[in-house]
Formats: C-alpha cells, sequence, structure tokens
C-alpha cells in the first residue's frame, strides 16, 4: 500500500465520510491485530477514531484537551492521546500514541488538506521504522525526528519520509475542529506501527 | 521501579508463560536438525578457557578478548578462506562473537533471536524468537551475546527479561522478568555466569533510569541479589547527589561484566549519569562513569574506580576493564586495564579486598576536557569551558562516542599489548535544557537534532587501531583508516594475529599483532561490528564473525556522510562468516 489514497470528490466532509467507509476494513484490520495483544478489550486500548478528543501526553496542560490555537504555527509537533467521548483515554496501547503540528496552511500538501483541522495535521507518532516514539524537531529541515536512528518525515506532505531508516510514512488522522478543539474524524489511514527484523 | 510492583508482574507473567507453553511447544521455533548432543558448562570449563571453546562474549572471565590458538598463523593467515556462512535474516545491528561450546555455535541477533548452528557446517539446531509487546521500541535495538551455564543458554531480552532456554532443543526452561519496559529499562548485555548466577544490568540511560546489577540462579530464575549502581540516600557515596536526583541518575549497566577469579570480584562498566548535564545533578554522582566490584555471591560492593565525576559528555564507562597480571614501569600488578570512553588509557590495581587503586592514565586520543588528573587519586581537573550545561554550549573532543564506544579492546599476555579499536579526530558540541521527566521517554536534557558533532579539521584518518606496550605506556603501531571510523572489536591470538572488522567498507582484516602489518582481508556482505570468536573442531581452527551493520555506526555514518561525503549506506544484513585455512 502506498501512502494516503484519497478517493477522488470533492467537499471535506463527503472525503473524510468516504474515506472512514472505505477505510473501514483496513481500520478493522488494524484494529483486530492490535487488539490481539494484551492492550485491553477496552476503550482505553482501542484505536483513535470518530468523534474522539485529543489530550496532551505530557507538559504542563497533560491530560488537557488541545485547542488549535494554542499550538505553535510552524512546530514543534506535540505528543498527543485519543480521549474517547466518555472520557477515556486512549492510553492503554502506546500504537495509539499520536502527534499533531500546526503548519502554515500555504504549506501544506493539496493532497493533505482533507485530513486537516485548517492548518493542523494528526499523525501516529509510532516511527514506521522500529516503533520508537516521534518525539522530536528538527527545526532546520522543518521534520518530524524519530529518535531512535533519525527518520525524519515531513508532515506538510503527509509524513513522507526525507530522511533515516523509516520504510514508510506515518500513518494520518483525519482530524476536524469542534470550535477551537481538535476531533478526529476517523480512524488512522495508513498503517500504524512498525516491522519488526 | 517498585519491586512488588516488579514481583507482581514476574508472578503473573510466569503464569502466562506455563498457560503459552504449550502454544509455544506446538507453533515455536521450527527444529531444522536435531542436537544430538550437548557438553554441560561448568564452573571449571569456565575458568579453564579452553582454547576449542569460545564460551563467553570476551573469551574468558578476564575480558582478553584472546586465543591461544595458532594453527592459524602469521605465516598462513593470507590463506583463509570462508567455509560456510549463515544469514541470520535480521536486519540491523548485529553485536553479539559466536560463542562456541565444543562444536555448537550460538548467535544472538537484534530483536532478541538467539540460534543455535551447528559450527562444522552452518545448518541450524533452532531459533528462539522473542516476541516483543505490541508496541515495544528500544533506542538500541541489539544484544551483546548470549551466557552458557550447565545445559543452558541465557538471553537477556529488550524488553527486559532473562530468558533460559535449553541449549538442545531452544525451549524456553524459564523467564524471569528483570526491568520494566515502560519505564525506559531494557537489556542488550550479555549475562555474566559465575557459580550459577546469572548476571544481567540494565540499559536505558537515556530515559532517567537508576542502573543496576542482578543476579538469577541459574537453575530457578529467581533474582538472588540486586545491586543499584546509585546509593540510596544514607548508603556511602549517598553524598554525592543532591535531593532526589539519584532517582533517575543513570548508570546503566549495559555491557557484560568480567570475573577476576584471584579476588573473587565481578566487574561491570557503568553508563553516564543521568540526564546528560551535570549542572542538573550536582555532586560527583557516584558511581556513574565508573567500575565497580561486586562480590559475585551477595552483590556486595567491595570497591569502585570512577572514570570522571559529574559526566556531562555522555561518556558512559560502561565496558568492564581487562584483568591482568602486568609490569608497569617497572612495578608488578595484579590489575585492571581500561579503554575509557573519555579518551584515556588507565592503568589500575585490583586490590586483594577489591578495591581499586589508580595506577596511571594517559589520553590515546585527542581529549580536550581534561586540565590534568591527579597522580595518587586519577581524579581529573576540567576546563570549564568544556563542560557543557543548562544553557551554555560547550564543545569537547572526543564526541559523545568517546576514544572508544563499546566495542572490545583485546590483550595478548604473551606480547603484554593491548589492542585498542579507537576514533579519533571528531567533537561533539552540547548545550542543556531542563526536559520534563516522562517515564519510558527519552530525557537527556538535549534532543538528538540539537547534538553537535563535528570532525577536525584536515583530519586525514578517523577509525584506528592502536596497539600498546602495556609495561611501558608506550603506544608501538596505529593502524589508521582515513575514510571510516572503527566500530570493531578485536580478537588477538597467540598466533600472533589481530583480527577485526568495524570500518564501513565491509572488511574483516587479519594484523600481525607485532608489526600492524595488515595480512589479509576479506569482503563480507556488511559492515562488522561484532566480536569476532575462534575455536577448534577436530584439529581444525576456525575464526568466525557476524556482519550486520546498523544502530550507532548507521546513525554516525549518517552525520559523517553530510560533513565529508561518506556513503551514507553501508549494506545490511546478519550474516554468520566462518573462516579456516584452505588447505
Ligand atoms: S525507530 Fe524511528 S528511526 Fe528507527
Amino acid at each position: 500500500m502506498s501512502g494516503h489514497e484519497i478517493p477522488p470528490v470533492s467537499g471535506r466532509r463527503q472525503i473524510v465520510g468516504l474515506l472512514i467507509r472505505g477505510l473501514a476494513f483496513w481500520g478493522w484490520l488494524v484494529g483486530s491485530r492490535r487488539r490481539s495483544g494484551m492492550a485491553a478489550e477496552d476503550a482505553a486500548g482501542q484505536q483513535p477514531q470518530a468523534g474522539d478528543g485529543l489530550v496532551y501526553f505530557a507538559g504542563p496542560r497533560k491530560n488537557a484537551p488541545v485547542l488549535r490555537s494554542e499550538l505553535p504555527l510552524g512546530g514543534p509537533q506535540h505528543l498527543v492521546w485519543p480521549v474517547a467521548p466518555d472520557g477515556t483515554v486512549r492510553s492503554a496501547n502506546r500504537l495509539n500514541q499520536l502527534l499533531v503540528i500546526r503548519l502554515d496552511s500555504a504549506a501544506i500538501a493539496e493532497s493533505m488538506r482533507p485530513f486537516a483541522a485548517e492548518d493542523v495535521l494528526c499523525f501516529s507518532a509510532i516511527c514506521t521504522h522500529e516503533c520508537c516514539p516521534v518525539n522530536m524537531w528538527k527545526a532546520e529541515n522543518r521534520t518530524l525526528y524519530c529518535s531512535c536512528h533519525g527518520s525524519e518525515y515531513d508532515p506538510a506532505t503527509g509524513a513522507t519520509v526525507v530522511a533515516g531508516p523509516a520504510p514508510r510514512r506515518l500513518a494520518v488522522v483525519p482530524l476536524q475542529l469542534d470550535g477551537d478543539r481538535l476531533v478526529v474524524a476517523g480512524p488512522p489511514v495508513g498503517r500504524v506501527g512498525c516491522r519488526k527484523v | 521501579m517498585d519491586l512488588n510492583q516488579g514481583a507482581q508482574t514476574m508472578r503473573t507473567s510466569r503464569i502466562a508463560i506455563l498457560a503459552g507453553l504449550g502454544l509455544l511447544l506446538a507453533t515455536g521455533a521450527a527444529v531444522a536438525r536435531e542436537m544430538k548432543s550437548y557438553t554441560p558448562v561448568t564452573q571449571e570449563r569456565l575458568l579453564k578457557a579452553e582454547p576449542q571453546d569460545w564460551l563467553m562474549t570476551r573469551g574468558r572471565y578476564e575480558g582478553w578478548s584472546y586465543s591461544e590458538l595458532t594453527q592459524i598463523n602469521t605465516s598462513n593467515v593470507h590463506k583463509l578462506r570462508p567455509v560456510w556462512s549463515f544469514s541470520t535474516g535480521v536486519n540491523s545491528g548485529h553485536e553479539a562473537p559466536p560463542l562456541v561450546n565444543d562444536g555448537v555455535m550460538f548467535v544472538s541477533t537484534p530483536n532478541s533471536q538467539l540460534i543455535a548452528l551447528d559450527a562444522r557446517t552452518g545448518d541450524e539446531f533452532w531459533r528462539y524468537r522473542r516476541e516483543l509487546p505490541e508496541g515495544f521500541s528500544a533506542l538500541h535495538n541489539t544484544n551483546r551475546g548470549p551466557a552458557l551455564w550447565g545445559d543452558k543458554v541465557y538471553l537477556a531480552t529488550l524488553d527486559a527479561y532473562l530468558v533460559a532456554l535449553d541449549a538442545k532443543t531452544g525451549k524456553v526452561v524459564w523467564e524471569t522478568q528483570v526491568g520494566d519496559w515502560r519505564i525506559g529499562q531494557y537489556m542488550t548485555i550479555a549475562p555474566l555466569v559465575v557459580n550459577g548466577k546469572v548476571m544481567v544490568g540494565i540499559s536505558g540511560g537515556e530515559f532517567g533510569v537508576r542502573g543496576y546489577v542482578a543476579a538469577y540462579d541459574a537453575e530457578s530464575g529467581k533474582e538472588v541479589w540486586r545491586t543499584y549502581t546509585i546509593p540510596e540516600p544514607g548508603q556511602p557515596g549517598s553524598e554525592t547527589w543532591r535531593g532526589d536526583d539519584w532517582k533517575r541518575g543513570g548508570a546503566s549497566v549495559w555491557m557484560p561484566g568480567v570475573y577476576d577469579p584471584v579476588t573473587h570480584v565481578v566487574l561491570f562498566g557503568t553508563g553516564n549519569a543521568s540526564p546528560w548535564f551535570g549542572d542538573q545533578r550536582p555532586g560527583d554522582n557516584l558511581y556513574t562513569s565508573s567500575t565497580i566490584a561486586l562480590d559475585p555471591d551477595t552483590g556486595k560492593l567491595k570497591g569502585y574506580f570512577q572514570y570522571h565525576w559529574n559526566d556531562s559528555w555522555d561518556w558512559d564507562e560502561m565496558n568492564a576493564p581487562i584483568v591482568a597480571d602486568y609490569q608497569y614501569k617497572g612495578r608488578k600488578i595484579h590489575g585492571l586495564i581500561k579503554t575509557a570512553r573519555n579518551g584515556y588509557l588507565y592503568w589500575l590495581e585490583l586490590n586483594k579486598d577489591g578495591s581499586i587503586s589508580f595506577v596511571d592514565a594517559k589520553p590515546y586520543v585527542q581529549q580536550n576536557v581534561f586540565k590534568s588528573i591527579d597522580p595518587k587519586t586519577g581524579r581529573p581537573e576540567y576546563y570549564p569551558d568544556r563542560v557543557p550545561g543548562t544553557g551554555k554550549r560547550a564543545e569537547f573532543c572526543p564526541s559523545l562516542w568517546g576514544g572508544k564506544d563499546w566495542p572490545f579492546d583485546a590483550w595478548h599476555p604473551g606480547l603484554g599489548r593491548l589492542y585498542i579499536p579507537a576514533n579519533d579526530n571528531h567533537c561533539g558540541s552540547l548545550e542543556g535544557k531542563i526536559q520534563e521527566y516522562v517515564p519510558g521517554q527519552w530525557w537527556t536534557g538535549v534532543d538528538i537534532p540539537d547534538i553537535g558533532f563535528h570532525v577536525v579539521k584536515g583530519a586525514k584518518s578517523f577509525g584506528e587501531i592502536q596497539a600498546w606496550d602495556i609495561a611501558t605506556g608506550e603506544k608501538v603501531w596505529t593502524e589508521l583508516y582515513p575514510h571510516s571510523m572503527n566500530w570493531g572489536s578485536i580478537l588477538v591470538t597467540a598466533g600472533n594475529l589481530v583480527f577485526a572488522g568495524g570500518t564501513n567498507d565491509r572488511a574483516f582484516r587479519a594484523y600481525d599483532a607485532r608489526t600492524g602489518e595488515q595480512l589479509w582481508s576479506f569482503k563480507a556482505n556488511s559492515g562488522i561490528i561484532a566480536p569476532p570468536s575462534t575455536y577448534m573442531i577436530d584439529g581444525v581452527q576456525y575464526v568466525s564473525v557476524v556482519a550486520g551493520w546498523g544502530v550507532d555506526p548507521q546513525f554516525q555514518q549518517g552525520l559523517l556522510s553530510n560533513l565529508l561525503g561518506w556513503d551514507k549506506s553501508v549494506p545490511e544484513g546478519g550474516v554468520v562468516w566462518t573462516f579456516a585455512l584452505a588447505d
């Protein structure tokens, strides 16, 4: 599978809807694979899904909802967890870790616009190389940087790999806005996780 | 780690293991061929270290990486040819030597796999694959080798378990949780076994762990003792820490220990203090960047030597020193030789009670941090502008990878020479910031993209092999690599041969140990960063090494590619190569 495939229809809502349906099978596949581990059958272990909010993973606003306007424009990214509508933080499975980044909207590739909440994009924070968290920012290249072996992903083009050993881009999580609050619009598109060995 | 919680998890996991065992037997390691017999490994055999075997990582308890075999020697090494190879099927950095016990070879790979091979043919007996937890990741996915005792093989896994396998079948006999990967503890170490106690240490110096060495009963897997490498309040050494800093102070233990049968102590090296910037944890920070001497029966600390206090350069001193009787400037010493990551070579005395005394130290690469070293204690004084701090950038040489990183140096007792895989002409610069501690997350005080690395202007070479005459303290020859760093552990033999890989051109080489003349070389499939080993079967001497480039050398190669235009891509892929003399 190559990249994030976008059906050729216009209108963001429709696209997201289609994506959700079209990728439901993929989502189910990923989900069932992920549910097989010890990571809880319950909400805390389930992958992000439409309607989930996002909360900060660390920092002074840990566990607080992520608001678009407070994200620094142009990076760096922030690590976040999806949170179910009932308030359950989906942190039981580390593969659920996400990152959000706010970019200059003009810099966001056309193909990525349907996934963005205005100028904010959300990706799986799990490096496709060996599953380390993509938790650093390389300012000089404007890339998401993996601390384990230096893979770099360009967020503006859909977290495509621009350096390092990662074999594929990060999965993208479609976002929408509820006022200023960031909300997940559908399950991750693309493969979450890494290939061991 | 909360010990009670750990014990709880351990019990639960044991139950899970028992439940899963049936499944494992049904679906587990595909048995390629049956191992008909296996010679148990005893304390006596480990002490003797007979040259036909290679029973532990560095060949013998004292950590010499030396073999008494002479069939392959300076006069015939040009006839060395590969006799078989075996693909591990694993990418990334292979850092374990092939262990050989009476014709059976054990090779561990990244991501905690262990393969048993027929050392004569390279045919597989069995393979153990660790099923790592969902979502698991480790900064270094590598492994430094298994350990042998009795009829079992022991592997320290990335998810911080110690696993005992039946050497004949590869089936799990027991497994015990040592640490908690979710808080950044993981294991790459090769265990050390003394008198039926299997000793391991924990990695995680970049994640705010508090390091320790723990010993497990070889038969039952029960923990016998655990000694933290950082004292808690009230213990000796605790006065070198401020407040609660000790709780996340680092001093991880990620390279195998050595054992001195004379004083009956085991020696382990400890890693960097954490976070990386000394001003965030004022004090000497014992026992970070140190060698510690422990009683293998009880874990009691008998002695230590700290190479540099209040580390601020990420200079782990993780390698245990070499234990040897040597002369130094006319004095007979039962001592230690330690090629430190900080760029100095140390002569130390190991006293009868296990305490360690300083004898001498000399820089073996360009080092611009130490202003002086106290001739009595070995304590260095630093140039203040070479000490990075929080909000204070400092440049220093060597870089954080040190004059020598983890690859093993080797001791030739007959020649009285030490062989060092060194790296010179590279420097670093660091500036710290305060990072929030989040369990299991990077916590060094600096993000990797902000770590400065450069090479000395006009430098003509980088990687080196250095040969030192230990009695005189003089360097006797140097091999220089103009286009590569050196990440190759050294094997030296009584045939007066030095074997080493370690360069980015995939070469495996043999040198004359006396002169440094290169006598032979072979291009492997991938860069070689694993230690070579040698052994004898049916009267034939073999040399084996695993090729498989990855981890830090790969990352560093990327930086050097940007700085010097070196080829970024060194091919990957684990392959065991075995060589013998052509007829
Ligand atoms: S795990 Fe991210 S680069 Fe290797």
